[in-house]
């Protein structure tokens, strides 16, 4: 009897443990809950793949919608209505990329830490002082204050009466996007089958609003103009100026990152002017960096923690690289413009993009038949096509973010044009998922006029950034790109794209192209409105790129009432030349008079240059190019780096006898510069670059540490100073000046030059893949150091979701820029065909689905990889459709 | 009251257990660990029975899942087989605990 009860007891408590759930995923009533065979993680397998037919009752839609899932996952959505087709696409969204939806929100809300703990901690200090979600607030509030015909904030130019219909449109279908999203969540939380990373992480998805969809959009704009460069940049003219005086070390900073380069590839050829409608510039005073007084070790401490805390989740970055062109019908075979696109992005687990079709037919006569690439999360094509017009980006890289410091008194008050400030402070709570829920912690923002605060040990900068300054209305040009009937309707409407700017390369039907770097850019005025930047005035335009005094009398600050507009922005209509490139190249020279307002840092040449010959070559051989060529182009891994320095690397070493050497210089000499996995010479030549790049600039640095009180910068900061000086200027230093400074190592007796710099880090590079692959250089093979990493979220966890590490061609500065660490390039390829649109082509690398139960998880990047195209058709019904997969009804409930 | 082999505990346990993992509350799992303890003939049998009984009825819908869902499912499920087994084993585990509850439930009532 005695036994039984205690037996009984304690198989009772036994029962019970396992039962109540308790803190912390490996508890065991977690892990029963996870791994239940029918509403556990698996339970996500039930909705990775669409019935083959279904339907749908949907409370809210106008009408009968009908949705084809074509073999590759892509949507096709048929609607009488615009609304309709958001609230169904909010539907699909949620449906294929839900998690990933989420993820992103909670980033740019500052709420990671909710669902992720201490870990995400930081990251959610630093989005709430960059503040996406506050300028995702102010854009919904233009919105709807131009919906109500109210004058647009900070746009004082803007005629919000011509907009005020659309932006009443927009309103609807970010609400109805919304509402289909929040549909989709209802469904999958009835049906257990909620994305499997909510169940790793055991929380439910909150609604989405409409403010959630103009949050991400402040994430793409934040990836595109977001960065911390002017300090990074300020750490080194500190230490410049520090050893070398204000006039000699600007000057070597100049050096180092020139504001024109002789190696300046423009987009605008020689011989044609951009369109613009602006007055010329005002003569401005001259560039004084005789106010800057900071120590660097705060910079130092503030680079650090930002570095720190950016975290892997900003799929939205852009790694200095995109592409696009258009050829006009004049030099295609089909008479009629080609237009490519492919920007450079981070390479994710999902894909970032998420392409769809859509066709509406209204009863009042409207026709729409668009496809293209979205956010999930945004109900709105970013890149792609209608039946009259399509459009392609790469980053413009402009200059929309400057930081400013003051004077700061024992009260800490700010000086600001004379007079003492107090600081506007905002208390905002973040709840840090704990062992026992939350823990409550409050962090106090505080702001100048000019932005919020960021700080570390001391030193204190004012972000002035457009995505958390004004409110934006790029939804509104998107929303405007697919009823433009033409390209002079398109190139009205990329007035009202605001940030980030973006390369537009457009082409209709009618044979019309060109491109225009739209955006919308501060103009830099002094307190008397003349203008700080003067391209006559090179030097001016280093203004911007440091960190500007707020407590002068005589601050540089946005006019916001002269902006820089879409309308002002170099434009290229039909030029002489018949084709257009853009590789996030330098835009105009200086016969555009807003050169340095608009942009200052550009990538490297080499890309736009390459682009460039080969549709000459094309035009050359035949008179026009194909969709072939186009292909080709794409896929392009002609490394003109090496090009440009192997025979530089021949003379340096004409007289070195080592056998290894020798070896090693013949593999280089045989080498037709492409980036293909199984060749050593790639090898050789992108470890040499790194290891010439080092040589070549870090001593300097590493001087400035020893010899300059109060400089630091560390070792990592260091490597990034070295990755970060363009190619293209060392370059430039090999062939025009070998004997120049920067090749002399300071720590040595002897007076090197490009030739001793160039001998030396090829005899190391010699040694260290020796050392990593072994003497046999049959074995130093490209695929060894270069291969996917496309990663998940939590793929450092669960590596399974990860996509699969294949083997990689291509390079960073490759036309096919897949970076250095396989983490970034190509997101999405098109190549739209004006002769016929059906005829058009299209990839993304990785798949539709973000589930990785569903078989669109990955099911492009092979042919991405391979440099295969999938057909980007525009079918105007449903049976048009090709390749059915699931057919889908959804019907107004 | 007539008592059950393993086998026949077994399938009882395995049964009522599929049958209320369609009611998608796991925790209802006791129920058929229980009932088949409850009518073991004696301890081991009631351990063995409900140990085996749920991790086999885990076992049978994660091969149904297995087969029902398309080909790239095979892989991502590959990919789970370390939840996979934790699953197993932690049904095996309620089934035994449960089990006990029963067998000395039944036990005492005898008893008295």
């Amino acid at each position: 009897m005695k036994r039984g009860v205690i037996g009984l007891i304690l198989a009772v408590v036994l029962t019970v443990a396992f039962l109540i759930p308790f803190p912390g995923m490996f508890s065991p009533s977690t892990l029963m809950s996870m791994t239940d065979p029918l509403a556990g993680i698996w339970g996500s397998a039930y909705t990775a793949k669409y019935p083959s037919r279904g339907k749908i009752v949907m409370p809210g839609l106008e009408n009968n919608v009908t949705v084809i899932i074509d073999g590759y996952g892509v949507p096709h959505i048929f609607a009488k209505s615009e609304i309709d087709v958001a609230y169904v696409l909010g539907y699909l969204h949620a449906h294929d990329r839900l998690f990933q939806m989420d993820l992103q929100r909670r980033l740019v809300e500052g709420r990671l830490s909710e669902v992720l703990g201490e870990a995400a901690y930081q990251t959610d200090v630093l989005y709430r002082i960059l503040g996406l979600y506050r300028g995702a607030q102010k854009s919904l509030e233009l919105l709807e204050n131009i919906s109500k015909g109210e004058k647009a904030s900070h746009y004082p130019q803007m005629d919000v009466t011509l907009i005020k219909d659309d932006a009443k449109k927009l309103l609807d279908m970010l609400d109805a996007y919304s509402k289909g999203v929040n549909f989709a969540i209802e469904e999958m939380e009835k049906e257990n089958a909620l994305p499997l990373e909510f169940k790793l992480l055991g929380y439910k998805p909150e609604p989405w609003t409409p403010l959630n969809i103009l949050e991400i959009g402040r994430l793409i704009s934040w990836g595109l103009t977001g960065t911390f460069a002017d300090l990074e940049l300020y750490l080194v003219y500190q230490g410049l100026v520090g050893k070398y005086g204000v006039e000699n070390g600007t000057k070597l900073l100049l050096e180092l990152l020139p504001i024109d380069r002789s190696t300046d590839h423009f987009i605008v050829p020689e011989n044609e002017s951009c369109i613009h409608t602006v007055n010329p510039a005002d003569p401005s005073k001259t560039f004084s960096s005789s106010t800057v007084n900071v120590e660097t070790q705060g910079i130092n401490e503030l680079l650090k923690w930002v570095k720190e805390t950016s975290p892997l989740l900003t799929p939205i970055r852009s790694m200095f690289a995109s592409n696009n062109w258009v050829v006009g019908g004049n030099l295609t075979e089909t008479r009629k413009p080609i237009l490519c696109n492919d920007p450079h992005l981070q390479l994710v687990v999902p894909s970032v993009w998420y392409e769809v079709h859509y066709v509406v037919k209204s009863p009042d006569g409207e026709f729409i038949n668009a496809r293209g690439v979205t956010f999930p999360g945004i109900g709105l094509i970013i890149i792609g096509c209608t039946q009259y017009v399509g459009w392609g980006f790469t980053n413009v890289m402009a200059d929309q973010m400057d930081f400013y410091y003051y004077k700061w008194n024992d009260k800490g008050q700010y000086l600001y044009k004379g007079s003492w400030k107090d600081v506007k402070t905002v208390n905002e709570e973040i709840l840090v998922k704990a062992n026992n829920g939350y823990e409550k912690r409050t962090i106090t923002l505080n702001f100048t006029v000019h932005g919020p605060i960021i700080e570390r040990k001391g030193t204190k900068f004012a972000i002035c950034w457009m995505g958390e300054k004004y409110g934006s209305l790029e939804s509104l040009a998107l929303l405007k790109y697919v009823h433009a009937k033409n390209a002079t309707e398109f190139l009205k409407a990329t007035y009202y794209f605001h940030t980030p700017p973006q390369n537009h390369a457009f082409a209709d039907i009618y044979g019309n192209f060109g491109w225009r770097a739209v955006g919308w850019y501060p103009n830099r005025t002094y307190p008397n409105g003349t203008m700080a930047i003067d391209p006559s005035k090179p030097l001016t335009a280093l203004t911007p790129r440091l960190p500007i005094n707020g407590s002068s009398e005589n601050v540089i600050e946005w006019n916001v009432n002269d902006w820089i507009d879409a309308n002002e922005a170099p434009t290229l209509w039909n030029p002489k030349q018949g084709y257009v490139v853009t590789a996030n190249n330098r835009l105009a020279n200086k016969t555009y008079p807003y050169i340095y307002d608009v942009a200052w840092t550009f990538a490297d040449y080499y890309r736009a240059y390459r682009i460039d010959y080969l549709i000459r070559e094309c035009i050359k051989e035949k008179g026009y190019v194909t969709i072939e060529d186009m292909k080709k182009i794409q896929n392009d891994v002609f490394y003109v780096p090496a090009a440009k320095l192997v025979p530089e690397i021949e003379k340096a070493l004409s007289g070195v006898t080592d056998e290894k050497v020798q070896e090693a210089l013949n593999i280089l000499k045989e080498w037709n510069y492409s980036m293909l996995p199984d060749l050593v010479a790639p090898t050789i030549f992108a470890k040499w670059l790194s290891i010439f790049k080092n040589m070549t600039l870090a001593d300097e640095f590493i001087e400035l540490n020893k010899t300059v009180s109060g400089f630091t910068i560390s070792k990592s900061e260091l490597e990034d100073l070295v990755e970060s000086i363009p190619t293209s200027i060392l370059e430039a230093y090999v062939k025009l000046e070998p004997n120049s400074h920067w090749f002399d190592n300071v720590f040595t007796d002897e007076t090197e030059n490009a030739a001793t710099i160039i001998r030396e880090s090829f005899e190391k590079t010699i040694e260290l893949l020796e050392n990593e692959f072994g003497e046999d250089m049959s074995n130093w093979k490209f695929s060894k150091i270069h291969k996917l990493h496309a990663e998940h979220p939590f793929g450092s966890v669960f590596s399974w979701l990860n996509y699969p590490e294949w083997e990689a061609w291509g390079w960073s500065q490759c036309v096919n820029n897949i970076g250095a660490s396989g983490k970034s390039g190509p997101s999405w390829r098109e190549i739209l065909n004006f002769k016929d649109l059906n005829q058009s082509l299209c990839i993304i690398p990785g798949g539709q689905s973000g589930n990785p139960f569903s078989e669109h998880y990955y099911d492009q990047l092979r042919m991405w990889l391979d440099g295969e195209y999938k057909q980007m058709s525009f079918p105007a019904s449903p049976s048009e459709v090709e390749d059915v997969e699931s057919v889908l009804e959804f019907m107004p409930g | 009251m007539k008592k059950l082999n393993f086998i026949q505990c077994l399938l009882i346990t395995l049964v009522i257990g599929v049958a209320l993992e369609f009611t998608r509350i796991w925790q209802l799992l006791v129920i058929a660990g229980i009932i088949g303890g409850f009518l073991a003939k004696n301890l081991k049998t009631a351990v063995f029975s409900g140990f085996f009984g749920l991790l086999l009825c885990r076992g049978i819908l994660f091969i149904a899942l297995y087969l029902k869902l398309p080909s790239s499912f095979a892989m991502a499920y590959l990919n789970l087989s370390m939840f996979l087994g934790i699953g197993l084993i932690l049904a095996g585990l309620l089934g035994l605990f449960s089990a006990l509850i029963g067998y000395f439930s039944a036990a005492l009532i005898e008893k008295q």
